[in-house]
């Protein structure tokens, strides 16, 4: 006798029942809990520091990564990858420094042509990738290579100039005694979420990264999405840029070349598909907060560079162990 | 008749892949200095005992004895040494190395410092290719560069060259324009004394080498016989195997007598497509059949531009004219026409995303405001197609990958009719999908065309053919060498047609 309330179960029992949450939840839920606790970790080694303002410095000093991670999340859900990050961020911070000169008047004008020129970086590799069917990481490392010379040529013999006291200004700002730069991660995560788990263009994406073969079948606009990701992953980078334009109120070319290779750990750590169509950005955002939040207890505990690219190394190869795993056992 | 054991013994081996039986308690047994046939239609279970035979899998039950001795391959290597070469219907070559090399893999001999001597190995290449008759293939080229007939006869002299003790030919002909070339070489191995078994489904080939046959059907032998035995018919028929189960349901035909033309194609021509006309009317279920490889995957693919075309017209219906869409699936979409293909696993399903995401992805668009997704839109559309496929509601929300084959097919089936196709190719919808699943497929099939729909249907279940469709064209060599209605559309005699025989009686007949 069947306890009342309990369904008897029709044909392919088991696995015929949906899940309850999202797959994909799970890694980010538990990266983002382990951030908070290297958070906490690096408030009780710090003494005279308190949980909040330690959460606000992760936080502001993260955002960097967690804009430019967003690009890199896109051109791996589609099974390539975005090798120029680095050089559009420290070319987007030099064009913001360069042309404002420490003049407010010039943000006007100046933001929105270094995020067009940013995402016309982004278009370029959008089309060696999707038209002349350059492999992603060839394309975008020799176009990072490429516009990086430009850079160069521009800024040999000039003076660092200042960036604008405005940006400057809001990147330290608080509005309720909450940072501005959290307001406005928190923003960009909102949209970003939106774009990729909430729209057509997002399914689009997923079902490209999925199953190339199926998408051309299909029909799906191969070529239009590709460029669309590269021109994304290109505009992230040009604002992940001129943010840190502002942090630093002084910019030179190679300020973003750190940047790069967390913002793939990021998106891995995330739980994304290394080989795409699969990974969500809230995944990636966790990672990057963890990397941020490892980078702060580093600085803490006062160890050098090279453990601190020892210990992201080791997580990296440990989370792609861990989707290994998980891949078997969906097989199985 | 003499105390020698024969070259090869095949004792009672069987070998399943998940469900599906390729092969069930085969026997036969095969003498020096013989040529074996080995007919059957496709997935009889043919190339499974090649690849059984040539150690690249293990039987599950049964085994092998090789001159008397037990015979386990571990692997092709392993075969060749032990005297087993075999010229594989894919062939495999490595297009990326030069041809002399090719013809000594695995193991091409190498000088004193451990290197490839090249020069010296074209030059030992170029003696045994000129001593199995072919000069016109330079050793040094690349086999990526050769025409598809000369790789072929590279395969066929790789595997004859080493002098095995058995040889397996799989459909050796397949890209071959010289056959008498082959015929040479199989006579004077068999002068040596090489037991060779030999798989086609052309007869007259057979015919002209076999003095026996072995034919398999569902991966069982029906029939060891000598082929002077047996008739033509005889020999289809066993192929195609008699009692057909009574699974389809007679239906009346939807074609009406004043039906428009809803697809046509004019002298479609490419590289593996000869001149290929026909025309598809609207309510008609049009067969295709064809052995392996005789165009039907490049004519499907063609019709929605995935693969090109040298010459030709397609043209399909839209308000009332006939239009050229560009040749893309995505403009060929547009259209009206909607591939289902071949390749469920890579081409066909989203793989990563759940059931109604699948479904949905056409219309995806119509679903959404301004690019936002309204989740109840999605449902709303998906709910008016999953009952025409028989696709259970409460599969939508789980993953594709999770459903099994006959789901997913529905699934893919469902998301043509989401993208409002109005004719349909279906390549070979039914295989790998359960019984259940199939019987959705054939009704969802009629009630496409009865809407006044149209499909282009290619099946390698001839039953399905004849008794789904209301024509039949058949493919042999690239081109269409016959079209069967009415009475004449019969298994054997689909069957004859693709085998490249009794053209003269299916046009006579057809009428």
């Amino acid at each position: 006798m069947a306890p009342p309330g309990v369904p008897t179960m029709a044909e392919p029992a088991g696995r015929a029942r949906a899940p309850r949450i999202n797959p994909e939840l799970l890694p980010a839920a538990v990266v983002l809990a382990c951030a908070v606790l290297l958070i906490v970790a690096s408030t009780l080694l710090n003494p005279g520091s308190s949980f909040v303002p330690q959460l606000d410095a992760v936080l502001v000093t993260s955002i960097f990564l967690v804009v430019a991670s967003f690009g890199q999340g896109l051109t791996i859900l589609l099974g390539g990858i975005d090798l120029s990050i680095g050089v559009v961020v420290g070319l987007a911070a030099i064009m913001v420094s360069t042309l404002t000169n420490g003049s407010n008047a010039a943000i006007l004008w100046v933001v929105p042509a270094t995020l067009g020129f940013a995402a016309f970086i982004g278009l370029v590799n959008g089309l060696g990738v999707a038209l002349a069917r350059v492999p992603p990481f060839i394309m975008t490392l020799a176009s990072g290579i490429s516009f990086y010379g430009v850079g160069l040529a521009f800024t040999t013999g000039l003076a660092q100039r200042p960036v604008a006291p405005g940006l400057v200004a809001l990147m330290n700002a608080r509005v309720a005694g909450v940072p501005i730069p959290v307001l406005i991660l928190l923003g960009f995560v909102i949209i970003a979420t939106i774009f990729q788990n909430g729209t057509s263009d997002g399914r689009k994406l997923y079902a490209l990264g999925s199953s190339p073969g199926a998408a051309r079948v299909l029909g799906l606009p191969i070529a239009g999405l590709n460029i669309l990701v590269y021109t994304l992953s290109g505009l992230c980078a040009g604002i992940s840029g001129i943010l840190l334009a502002g942090y630093s109120s002084a910019a030179t070319i190679d300020i973003g070349d750190p940047l790069l290779l967390p913002t793939i750990a990021a998106v891995v750590i995330g739980g994304a598909r290394v080989v795409g169509g699969r990974g969500i950005y809230l995944g990636t955002f966790a990672g990057a907060l963890f990397l941020s939040a490892l980078e702060t207890i580093i600085t803490v505990l006062n160890l050098s560079q090279g453990v601190r690219d020892i210990i992201e190394g080791a997580i990296i190869v440990f989370a792609l162990l861990l989707q290994s795993e998980r891949w078997r056992v969906a097989r199985g | 008749m003499n105390s020698t054991p024969p070259v090869l013994e095949v004792r009672g081996i069987s070998k399943h892949y998940g469900a599906t039986v390729a092969l069930r308690d085969v026997s036969f047994v095969l003498n020096a200095g013989e040529v074996c046939g080995l007919l059957g239609e496709n997935g009889a279970g043919k190339s499974t005992l090649v690849k059984t035979l040539s150690g690249v899998e293990v039987p599950d039950t049964g085994a092998l004895f090789l001159a008397g001795s037990e015979y386990r391959p571990r692997d092709r290597n392993d075969a060749r040494r032990q005297g087993v070469a075999t010229a594989f219907q894919e062939l495999s070559l490595v297009s990326t190395l030069s041809v002399a090399v090719n013809l000594f893999l695995p193991d091409p001999a190498v000088n004193r410092a451990g290197l490839v001597a090249m020069r010296q190995l074209e030059r030992q290449a170029a003696r045994i290719l000129a001593a199995h008759g072919v000069s016109e293939i330079d050793p040094a080229a690349l086999v990526g560069d050769l025409a598809l007939g000369q790789r072929q006869r590279l395969e066929i002299v790789r595997a004859m060259f080493r002098r095995p003790r058995l040889l397996l030919l799989d459909e050796p002909t397949a890209a071959l324009s010289d056959r008498d070339w082959l015929f040479d070489l199989v006579g004077n191995r068999l002068a040596e004394g090489t037991a060779i078994l030999y798989i086609s489904h052309k007869l007259d080939e057979i015919r002209r080498l076999c003095r026996r046959s072995v034919i398999l059907r569902n991966g069982q032998k029906v029939l060891d016989r000598p082929v002077a035995e047996m008739s033509d018919d005889e020999i289809f028929r066993s192929m195609a195997g008699r009692s057909v189960v009574e699974r389809f349901v007679a239906a009346p035909s939807a074609l009406r007598a004043d039906a428009q033309p809803a697809l046509r194609a004019s002298h479609l021509s490419s590289d593996g497509l000869e001149d290929i006309s026909f025309t598809l009317m609207a309510g008609e279920i049009l067969g295709v059949a064809g052995l392996e490889g005789q165009g039907q995957a490049r004519l499907f693919r063609s019709l929605v531009g995935l693969y090109p075309l040298r010459s030709g017209r397609i043209e399909v219906a839209s308000d009332g004219r006939m239009v050229r869409p560009q040749r893309s699936p995505r403009a060929a979409r547009a259209a009206g026409v909607v591939l289902v293909p071949e390749e469920r696993k890579t081409e066909g399903i989203f793989k990563d995303l759940t059931t109604i995401a699948n479904v949905s992805l056409p219309a995806i668009d119509h679903a959404s405001k301004l690019h936002f997704l309204s989740r109840r839109r999605e449902r709303a559309l998906v709910g008016q197609v999953i009952g025409d496929v028989d696709l259970p509601e409460h599969f939508l929300p789980l993953s594709i990958a999770a459903l099994s084959g006959g789901n997913q097919q529905k699934a893919v089936l469902g998301r043509a009719l989401m993208a409002r196709a109005r004719c349909l190719l279906l390549f070979d919808p039914t295989r790998g999908v359960d019984v259940g699943a199939k019987q959705s497929i054939y009704r969802m099939m009629r009630a496409f065309v009865g809407g006044g729909g149209a499909i282009l249907f290619y099946s390698t279940e001839l039953d399905e053919l004849v008794h789904l469709c209301d024509r039949c064209l058949v493919l042999y060599g690239n081109r269409i060498v016959g079209e069967l209605q009415g009475p004449a559309l019969s298994q054997e005699l689909v069957l004859s047609v693709a085998a490249g025989h009794g053209l003269e009686r299916a046009a006579v007949s057809g009428r």
